[in-house]
């Protein structure tokens, strides 16, 4: 039996070369995350601490109301066009100077939200690689601005996955700044986190979470720090070599299936749901459509091919 | 290499929207803080459904405030009841007047939780940073 479908290649260093259903389903992933994750603005008529584009701009226009509106009818065009692939230069420029303006209106209230950086970024890198790309045309003297060539696509789907690992790699490198190498012995501490999320849980709504992850597994890890270290541990090298899934597709599959089970670790233990963050990795590394449509093709050629060939053989015998 | 370029940058920049370094949880300390909002019985108030925020993103304002006040010569529950003031006023200008009725008549008490890992064991303790009385019936319009 072949075993290209059951067990993930791993190709060394080589750039994965997209098909152009899968970077639609990318495209239609980020654009869905935008729209759904996009932050409602009505409540910030103040920038106390500003942050990002806030240093340089006053952005409470956009909680005037109404604005909210007129916002949706700039950026779901854009953000169609997007998903098509079509003046993805202009588009995803309009998307990621609203999407900014706003995290950036969120961000200056003085309490840091990282439930949208990575999305945006990821956002920015695929408009950088636009760019680059329209760039390089131009220098051509055939100027692309309209429909996004096979290129541009695959330029943006590389630099997405590229950001995305960055993002992990520098939250990991965060990790060991703070502590100077010592975050893993330090994970003990996580059960003040852990008691902490969910007392913020419970004064959020009061409602009341579950005992057993708000008390027994904080007190579980003040009695048991080495098996804490050698459970909790592993979160950090997660987040530090999640770019080797830019290795291959099994590579990418494997890691990024880790760590979605450890954002939903993290989510099941600690309550901290990073939505946008599971959805990217989804997409991006774990990629189902394409791993469904290979071992469909797989079974196809095993079970229908097969009797093809036998019915061949009969008949000729 | 375009990956450690932007590794890198993103810990040069640190948090300024849309980039970040991703800092949460990075300095796993033996101490914690949480805050918690109660009216002047004592009894809790859902942060998020009564004042459309979240209780961590309450403290967050909280550390910015108590950051603010690092350079000023204050002993530190002094700087911890001052932030705390200025976090639940910055909290009630954004209220709308429904809200505002509601600590109006129940008052509003912002309490801070401090959990502390000491030779294996779990403590907290509570203190109370700032409260806001109920107004008297005359303040509230002689309801």
């Amino acid at each position: 039996m072949s075993q290209g479908w059951m067990v993930p290649r791993f190709q060394p260093a080589r750039l994965i070369e997209f098909a152009w259903w899968e970077m639609f389903f990318f495209r239609l992933g980020c654009a869905l995350l935008v729209w759904w994750q996009f932050p409602s603005l009505e409540q910030y008529h103040q920038m106390p601490f500003p942050r990002g584009l806030g240093h340089w701009m006053d952005l409470t226009f956009l909680s005037a109301p109404g604005t909210d509106r007129i916002l949706v009818w700039i950026w779901l065009p854009c953000l169609v066009l997007y998903v098509l692939g079509r003046g993805t230069v202009f588009t995803l420029g309009v998307i990621v100077a609203v999407y900014s303006a706003a995290g950036s209106l969120v961000n200056s209230q003085g309490a840091t939200s990282h439930t949208h950086q990575l999305l945006v970024m990821t956002l920015i890198g695929q408009w950088v690689a636009a760019l680059w790309d329209f760039g390089g045309t131009c220098c051509r003297g055939n100027v692309g601005i309209w429909v996004d060539s096979n290129r541009r696509q695959q330029a943006m789907a590389q630099v997405a996955r590229i950001v995305i690992s960055a993002a992990y790699l520098t939250c990991g490198l965060s990790k060991i700044v703070a502590t100077g190498g010592a975050w893993i012995s330090r994970t003990p501490n996580l059960a003040l986190g852990i008691m902490k999320s969910h007392a913020n849980y419970f004064y959020d709504d009061l409602q009341v979470t579950n005992p057993f992850f708000s008390s027994t597994v904080p007190h579980w890890m003040m009695d048991h720090p080495l098996a804490t270290c050698l459970i909790f541990g592993p979160g950090l090298l997660i987040e530090l070599f999640l770019f080797l899934g830019l290795l291959g597709r099994g590579w990418s599959l494997v890691l990024g299936a880790i760590a979605v089970v450890f954002h939903l670790m993290v989510g099941l233990i600690m309550l901290l749901f990073f939505t946008a963050h599971i959805w990217l990795i989804l997409l991006y590394f774990v990629n189902l459509p394409y791993w469904l449509v290979r071992c469909g093709g797989a079974l196809k050629a095993k079970f229908f091919v097969g009797n093809e060939s036998r019915r061949v053989v009969e008949v000729g015998e | 290499m375009a990956l450690v370029v932007i590794a890198v940058l993103l810990q040069w920049i640190g948090e300024e929207f849309p980039f970040s370094n991703f800092p949460m949880y990075s300095n796993l300390s033996p101490k914690s803080d949480y805050l918690f909002l109660t009216n002047a019985k004592d009894q809790p108030m859902g942060c998020q459904s009564i004042f459309n925020l979240k209780t961590d993103v309450l403290k967050k304002m909280y550390n910015a405030r108590l950051k603010e006040l690092k350079g000023k010569s204050l002993d530190a529950v002094d700087g911890r009841r001052q932030a705390g003031r200025k976090t639940l006023t910055d909290l009630s200008s954004r209220q709308s007047e429904e809200v505002l009725q509601i600590v109006g008549v129940g008052g509003l008490r912002l309490y801070r939780v401090e959990l502390t890992r000491t030779r294996g064991k779990i403590d907290s303790s509570t203190e109370l940073l700032v409260e806001i009385p109920p107004l008297k019936k005359d303040d509230r319009g002689g309801e």
